[in-house]
């Protein structure tokens, strides 16, 4: 998938998004995340230090725990 | 909703695909912590996502929202959830290139895609009630 391809997605995207819900600034940072990835890593540029994993690690427990506590 | 799961899905995709690529040779730490970086970086968007659904107000007959969580496919996400992140816990030496690979990697690799698929059945049920 290309960035523009990437960019046409998240016009569709915000066009899709609904009015009024509860989740929109969460909705919203997930796009910005998505993207994110996307622009870290669609062109493999970027270098991978070992704190950005450590970094990652810790961002997954602490999602992991907010899951698990979820209902 | 759709739309922003089908959006995830493909971002998804892409990063497994590289990640796929990038695992073959993970000689250099470079390579391999880029490996890594994908399939955490991955991991926790999916993650995110399974947060925003488990927020979703509880599916209700006649449907009260646009959006909801069915009870049933939540838990088969947190299940998903839980499996993949214990097989992404016990690849990090390899990732890191600290460890040989004894079927680690493609065990997160395959959790995570069986993670992304539970949250695209939950797609696939929200498009069937809708007109």
């Amino acid at each position: 998938m290309t960035r523009d391809t990437t960019l046409r997605f998240l016009h569709l995207l915000l066009a899709d998004l609904p009015q009024a819900i509860e989740t929109g600034d969460q909705l919203i940072r997930l796009i910005n995340r998505t993207y994110g990835q996307l622009a870290r890593h669609g062109d493999l540029k970027n270098e991978v230090t070992p704190d950005d994993i450590t970094r990652l690690l810790s961002e997954i427990h602490r999602h992991h725990a907010r899951i698990r506590a979820m209902e | 909703m759709k739309t922003i799961v089908n959006v995830l899905v493909a971002a998804i995709t892409v990063m497994l695909a590289t990640a796929c690529a990038l695992l073959a040779p993970v000689t250099v730490d470079g390579k391999a912590r880029r490996a890594a970086a994908i399939v955490l970086e991955t991991h926790a968007a999916l993650q995110q996502a399974a947060l925003i659904y488990g927020q979703l107000p509880d599916c209700a007959e006649p449907p009260l929202v646009h959006m909801c969580r069915d009870p049933g496919h939540w838990i088969a996400i947190r299940e998903a959830e839980r499996h993949a992140t214990d097989a992404i816990l016990a690849a990090v030496p390899v990732l890191e290139g600290s460890a040989p690979d004894s079927g680690q990697t493609l065990r997160a690799l395959e959790a995570i895609d069986a993670f992304a698929r539970a949250l695209g059945q939950g797609r696939m049920r929200d498009g069937e009630g809708r007109p």
